[in-house]
């Protein structure tokens, strides 16, 4: 029989009505906190998701600089496409407007299979250029329109003005990612190797893999084929730093937001201290009838789980409704000029949900633990002619 | 003669406020027989309560034992004290020291639950019945009267059938009538169930049920 379980749940419906509200505190303190947290990390991984995904998107998974024509690769298991391309610093010019950016050639076929963005207008043909949004409005330039290319490092040493080529500007793209809007035009390969004279080859591939085929994985085997000289970047190791800052952003807000937890765990002590004072003598009794302190730690123990964690609960199955219901609804909108998406992004993962329950079943335990400590730790003696 | 279950020796009990040291208990020796109800008498404040909390083990000496059937009850440690509690002796208070969330049944049951044992449906009936109050089982402390609240203390306390009852004024809180009445039940479970009673009271008419009876004066236990 689990008697300890029917004294908890005997002394937690008094306390329903002694205390009731220290009692409300408490359960609402916890389910704030686990609301909040699941919440907050759930929009940090719908961003964290969209940007990744618009990071790989526009690089590939695999960057690989290995400019052998006949690549030995192609074949393996787990690429799905494969994209050469040439790059280097180069000015864009459009009148007055000058601005050092990165030129990228690449297969104007495979453009548009290959990348992942908005493109306003066509992929570039030869003598055509495809350039970033913020880009064009620096240049003050727009579709149709030509702006000059020349890149400084290939031009031939002498007093001569450099040579520029015209571009016509056929497309537009939108990332709104870091700064490739501002940063980086697109080209044909054969226009590439016209600009870049002093290139003789191309400088790598980018490698798109399959759906759900481990990255890491796809990886190690090329460079178990290509050897140690060939360097091969996966698309986290070229965006180490933002990807490992978003992880510290995220291992701080939890961090933050773990605070709440601490403050209705003061409530929880404190509700579990009035039930203490108001059941000393009962507990007192308990004792005499030969109520072991471990059985006493767990009556409180179960009371505060009762409490704290049903709070718990409800702050978690909350939070999930609500990440349900804007995934599905899409019920809270982003201003679309500010952020690159026009509705909140959220989305969880169970093992999320895995530590918000650990953490606030770490606070609840401790807390418990230590009110059921002190209270079973009472002098009989005195506990019994306590007088509320 | 029966056998001993009981043996304190030599027991000494003090209280220190920091100025004054105050003695209690000066060598108080006892030994309890089985089935024997043995009062103990004296002023309030003399240290009765003391004596029988010792000798129930919720408080210790300064100094002597307290054997029970061989074992020095000092020496156990906190789960065979518990359990030792629970099994060989029952207590009952002035007050009578009620769950007021639990029914009266329940109140009663709680030593077994505790004890982690069936519930004897057929002996708990008996002991509601014997002490009348068949009728008020299912009835709340809040609803019934002091005298009854005794006596379902009472049956609490006997429950789990215990070596040793320890009454502690058990009828310092009731008035003479229902004072009478636990007197009695107190007499019956004795005879009816062997059960060996060790009550204090400042009352001598009460001390007089004693198969032996002690007076505690300034310390001192003297027949």
């Amino acid at each position: 029989m689990n008697w300890e379980k029917i004294i908890s749940d005997r002394f937690y419906d008094h306390s329903k009505i002694y205390g009731k509200y220290l009692s409300i505190l408490s359960m609402l303190g916890m389910g704030v906190g686990c609301f909040a947290i699941i919440i907050s990390i759930s929009v940090m991984n719908g961003f964290e998701d969209i940007v990744h995904g618009k990071l790989k998107g526009f690089e590939g998974d695999i960057r690989i600089y290995d400019n052998t024509k006949d690549i030995i690769w192609k074949n393996l298991e787990g690429i799905e496409s494969v994209m050469p391309f040439m790059e280097r610093k180069a000015v864009l010019e459009k009148t007055d407007n000058k601005k050092v950016v990165l030129i990228k050639a690449i297969d104007e076929e495979k453009m548009l299979s290959f990348y992942d963005f908005s493109l306003r207008g066509s992929v570039p043909k030869n003598g055509e250029i495809v350039i970033g949004q913020d880009l064009a409005y620096r240049l003050g330039t727009d579709m149709g329109e030509l702006i000059s290319v020349y890149s400084p490092i290939d031009q031939i040493v002498g007093l001569s003005s450099p040579f520029k080529r015209q571009f016509i500007v056929s497309g537009i793209f939108s990332t709104k990612v870091l700064n490739y809007d501002d940063q980086l035009a697109f080209i044909t390969i054969e226009d590439g190797r016209n600009i870049f004279s002093r290139k003789k080859m191309i400088d790598g591939y980018d490698i798109r893999a399959k759906d759900n085929y481990s990255i890491t994985m796809l990886k190690n085997n090329i460079k178990k084929m290509v050897g140690s000289e060939i360097s091969l970047l996966s698309w986290y190791d070229q965006n180490k730093s933002l990807v490992n800052a978003m992880k510290m952003e995220r291992y701080a807000t939890i961090l933050v937001l773990c605070l709440i937890f601490l403050v209705s765990t003061f409530n929880l002590a404190m509700n579990l201290s009035l039930i203490s004072v108001q059941k000393t003598s009962e507990i007192g009794i308990l004792r005499v009838m030969g109520t072991s302190e471990s059985s006493i730690k767990k009556i409180i123990m179960k009371l505060g789980f009762k409490r704290a964690g049903l709070g718990a609960f409800l702050g978690i199955c909350t939070a999930i409704i609500i990440i349900l219901i804007q995934r599905q609804f899409s019920i809270i909108p982003l201003p679309t000029e500010i952020y690159f998406m026009d509705t909140l992004p959220m989305l969880i993962h169970i093992k999320d949900i895995f530590l918000v329950f650990v953490i606030s079943f770490c606070f609840i335990f401790i807390t418990s633990f230590f009110s059921g400590r002190k209270l079973a730790q009472l002098n009989i003696k005195e506990a019994i002619q306590w007088v509320k | 003669m029966g056998e001993v279950i009981l043996d304190v020796d030599n027991i000494f009990k003090s209280y220190n406020n920091g100025q004054n040291n105050l003695e209690v208990l000066k060598n108080f020796s006892l030994k309890v027989i089985e089935k024997e109800i043995i009062t103990i008498s004296g002023q309030s404040g003399c240290g009765k309560s003391t004596a029988l909390n010792i000798l129930g083990t919720l408080d210790k000496p300064d100094s002597g034992t307290v054997i029970y059937k061989g074992k020095d009850v000092n020496k156990f440690n906190e789960k065979e004290l518990s359990l030792f509690r629970n099994t060989k002796i029952g207590f009952v208070f002035q007050f009578h020291h009620l769950l007021y969330d639990f029914t009266a049944l329940e109140n009663a049951s709680i030593p077994i639950w505790i004890k982690d044992e069936p519930l004897l449906k057929d002996h708990i009936l008996n002991l509601f019945e014997t002490l009348d109050m068949g009728d008020r089982m299912n009835h709340y402390p809040s609803e019934l009267s002091g005298g009854e609240r005794s006596r379902v203390a009472l049956i609490r306390a006997i429950i789990n059938k215990p070596s040793i009852l320890f009454a502690d004024e058990p009828t310092g809180n009731l008035d003479e009538k229902n004072s009478i009445k636990l007197v009695d039940l107190l007499q019956q479970i004795n005879k009816d169930y062997n059960q060996t009673i060790i009550l204090t009271t400042h009352n001598p008419y009460i001390a007089a049920i004693g198969h032996r009876q002690f007076i505690l004066e300034n310390g001192y236990l003297r027949k």
